[in-house]
């Protein structure tokens, strides 16, 4: 090869390289500038926004209803898979990647963030009279003296029940009145038969779920960290276990895997009697009697409480938070309040979906459309709520170690006791403050 | 000066490829070899701690836990595989109707994706799966649950891995059975040496650098096991079946300590690079070139 077709060939990687530069910045320009059909005077600003995939369709209804009431606010949509979602906000945060807005679903990772100093106050926003109708819910969202973050949706755990069973067995339905001990009775009796046509009464997951921290949630226990909630966890564990052995759940040793995972698939076979689960159940069930012909004939009823506590229910909030490196923090604030604003709840609740709202409007929406099961309403009676996920940043190790723990005692290759105290000494040991 | 200019051109073909190797291997190698002294959660400034890190794993008991399980495993599906591919490498080269087709076949899992054949697997291996339906018909009464079950989940994906791996070594040994000089066996024969002898004598010393090969590329594979693990049992029940990739991922992006999941990284990086180390210095005893 001579000296002139080197040069060339160098040229030649010189221009390519450019190219893919050049081709990254006219990306980034494009993102920021305004769209073709501006017609305002007023300086535009565009906010990037972050949200999980599953958020998508009721998202983009929400975000197109914004921008209609703000002309000169332009959102810039990002939707990242949920398993990869964590991730890749950690990576916006930490490499000051164009952030503005953002959303999370666990408290855990809400104070995470807040810990390490990346949000943005919003107490201003907060105390707004669009957000008063909500306001004891967005009080409980204070860490330390600020909020950080505005609930825009809400879950709600109910009692899922097969009515067919309940018929056959000659058994009431369950109502607000039922206790854990009426729960696990009546899983007893439903129970029946054997080998491929064999009915519990009761559904069991995995052996490494949590499903039971349920009923320690409902009696005000979130926090595995803190001791004196462990005794809780251990309490509802050791009922779970029971149910387990009396018969009325599935073994945990069968239910290992992704078969044992899917629970709207087990619950519409029709052999389960009764499941403890949250709102979005009722989606996942209607669609799949609804798109695949499955013939399940079920309803909700009030979650059970223990003796002697009232009846409550867990709920998980979901929050929308604003990046401290966000460099248009006004617009990026008056996102957030329209994300919490009873008219963007009346878009969500529209798809089914619950929010911290109880206005009889936002409550039209929710029931309008949600015509099965036939006690839907019970979503909208005011049961009081109880917090899921504690404002702990290291909530998510300390339930981890509770799941490898727990999981050997369901498994029974350790005893309750035991199991307990390894949960308390590994939390001392693994989790440094 | 001559020189310079003859290999400038090769360099400059190299170039695309050695930067990549740059810019995407070496630099954050070296990246997380500092992280490993420091303590990072992705967010907050970066804190040099020193040796911390190390002298922490010295008493964290997943970690104990997961290197155990690292040697149980490599050490039972290294030496399996390498037999059963030996085994399969002879069967290929007979000469029957129809064996390009089973060639293709035993060579099929390894192209298959680990994450798939993980979860095919595990509900083969579930209570009421395949795997339990053909014990039981032998006359078992009670088969267990394998991956409910602490002793033998990790078995049941050390099954998983030996299946997969054991196609890829077969096509390799079968390589180098070709490579065997015929005038050997002949000149065995003419000795008296029968089939076994001759396998013996005459095919293990032809195909030992092809095993050596395959050992050590089995050891360092087998070290870094992660999907199969991922899909089949994610570490459980319990901490049952926990190995130190799965601990490193779960260490630094759920649990987000870099810190300390680099210095684990190096740790393993050093256990590989020992034994490799070693099992350098104990060919020259029985590898034959």
């Amino acid at each position: 090869m001579n000296r002139s077709k080197l040069v060339s060939l160098g040229a030649l990687i010189a221009v390519c390289s450019t190219t893919l530069l050049s081709a990254c910045a006219s990306n980034n320009n494009s993102a920021a500038s305004p769209s073709a059909n501006a017609g305002a005077s007023e300086e535009r600003v565009t906010l990037s926004f972050y949200d999980w995939t599953d958020e998508q369709p009721y998202m983009e209804e929400v975000v197109s209803g914004f921008e209609a009431k703000y002309p000169n606010i332009k959102i810039n949509e990002n939707y990242v898979p949920s398993t990869d979602y964590g991730q890749k906000i950690l990576v916006n945060l930490s490499t000051g990647e164009e952030m503005d807005v953002f959303t999370i679903s666990s408290f855990s990772g809400l104070a995470e963030y807040s810990s390490k100093q990346m949000l943005e106050p919003l107490d201003d926003v907060a105390a707004s009279t669009d957000l008063s109708g909500i306001s004891d819910i967005v009080n409980t969202m204070k860490d330390g003296d600020h909020i950080y973050g505005l609930p825009y949706r809400t879950s709600k755990w109910v009692l899922y029940y097969n009515k067919d069973l309940f018929d056959k067995a000659g058994i009431d339905y369950p109502d607000g009145s039922w206790t854990w001990d009426k729960y696990a009775e009546a899983a007893k009796q439903l129970t029946s038969g054997s080998g491929q046509s064999k009915i519990y009464g009761s559904l069991s997951y995995p052996a490494d779920n949590t499903w039971w921290r349920v009923l320690a949630n409902i009696e005000g226990a979130t926090n595995p960290l803190n001791p004196n909630e462990l005794e809780t966890f251990k309490k509802s564990l050791s009922y779970y276990y029971d149910l387990t052995k009396s018969g009325a759940q599935q073994p945990f040793g069968e239910l290992v895997g992704t078969a044992g995972a899917d629970y709207t698939g087990r619950f519409l076979q029709g052999n389960v009697g009764m499941q403890w689960n949250g709102d979005w159940e009722v989606q996942m069930l209607n669609d799949a009697i609804k798109d695949k012909g499955v013939k399940l004939n079920y309803d909700i009823a009030p979650l059970p409480h223990w003796e002697g506590s009232e009846t409550t229910t867990p709920g998980a909030l979901t929050a929308v938070m604003v990046s401290k490196q966000s460099k248009h923090k006004d617009a990026a604030k008056k996102f957030a309040e329209y994300l919490a604003s009873e008219e963007a709840a009346k878009i969500i609740s529209a798809r089914g979906l619950l929010t911290p709202w109880t206005t009889d409007a936002v409550k039209e929406a929710f029931t309008s459309n949600l015509t099965a099961p036939e006690n839907s309403s019970l979503f909208s009676e005011p049961i009081k709520v109880v917090p899921q996920v504690p404002l702990d940043p290291q909530y998510n190790q300390g339930i981890n170690i509770v799941k490898e723990e727990t999981s050997l005692y369901l498994l029974d290759k350790q005893s309750l006791d035991e199991t307990f105290t390894k949960i308390q000494d590994r939390i001392k040991k693994e989790i440094t403050p | 000066m001559t020189n310079l200019r003859k290999y400038s051109v090769a360099y400059l073909f190299l170039a695309p490829s050695l930067l990549g190797l740059l810019v995407f291997t070496l630099y954050p190698i070296l990246a997380s070899l500092y992280l490993s002294f420091t303590k990072w959660d992705g967010l907050t400034p970066i804190k040099w701690v020193g040796l911390n890190n190390f002298r922490n794993l010295l008493t964290d008991e997943t970690f104990r836990i997961s290197l155990v399980n690292n040697f149980y495993y490599t050490g039972v599906t290294v030496p399996i595989t390498i037999m059963l591919s030996i085994l399969l490498a002879l069967l290929m080269n007979n000469r029957v109707r129809g064996i390009k087709g089973f060639r293709v076949l035993y060579f099929f899992p390894n192209i298959t994706a680990s994450l798939a054949v993980g979860i095919i697997w595990s509900a083969m291996f579930t209570q009421y799966g395949p795997i339990n339906t053909i014990i039981s018909f032998f006359g078992v009464s009670n088969p267990p649950g394998w991956l409910a079950s602490t002793s033998l989940a990790l078995p049941a994906v050390m099954m998983v891995s030996i299946w997969k791996g054991v196609g890829y070594n077969a096509v390799i040994l079968f390589a180098g059975l070709q490579g065997v000089p015929k005038h050997l066996y002949e000149a065995a024969e003419l000795d008296g040496a029968n089939r076994f002898k001759q396998f013996i004598h005459v095919t293990l010393p032809g195909l030992s650098p092809v095993i050596f090969f395959s050992t050590v590329m089995g050891v360092i594979g087998s070290f870094q096991v992660f999907d199969s693990i991922m899909a089949m049992t994610q570490g459980g029940p319990g901490r049952s079946t926990n190995v130190l990739v799965y601990y490193i991922y779960n260490t630094a992006f759920q649990n987000y300590h870099f810190g300390s999941a680099s210095a684990m990284s190096f740790v393993l990086f050093l256990i590989i690079l020992a034994l490799t180390l070693i099992q350098w210095k104990i060919q020259k005893r029985w590898v034959t070139y």
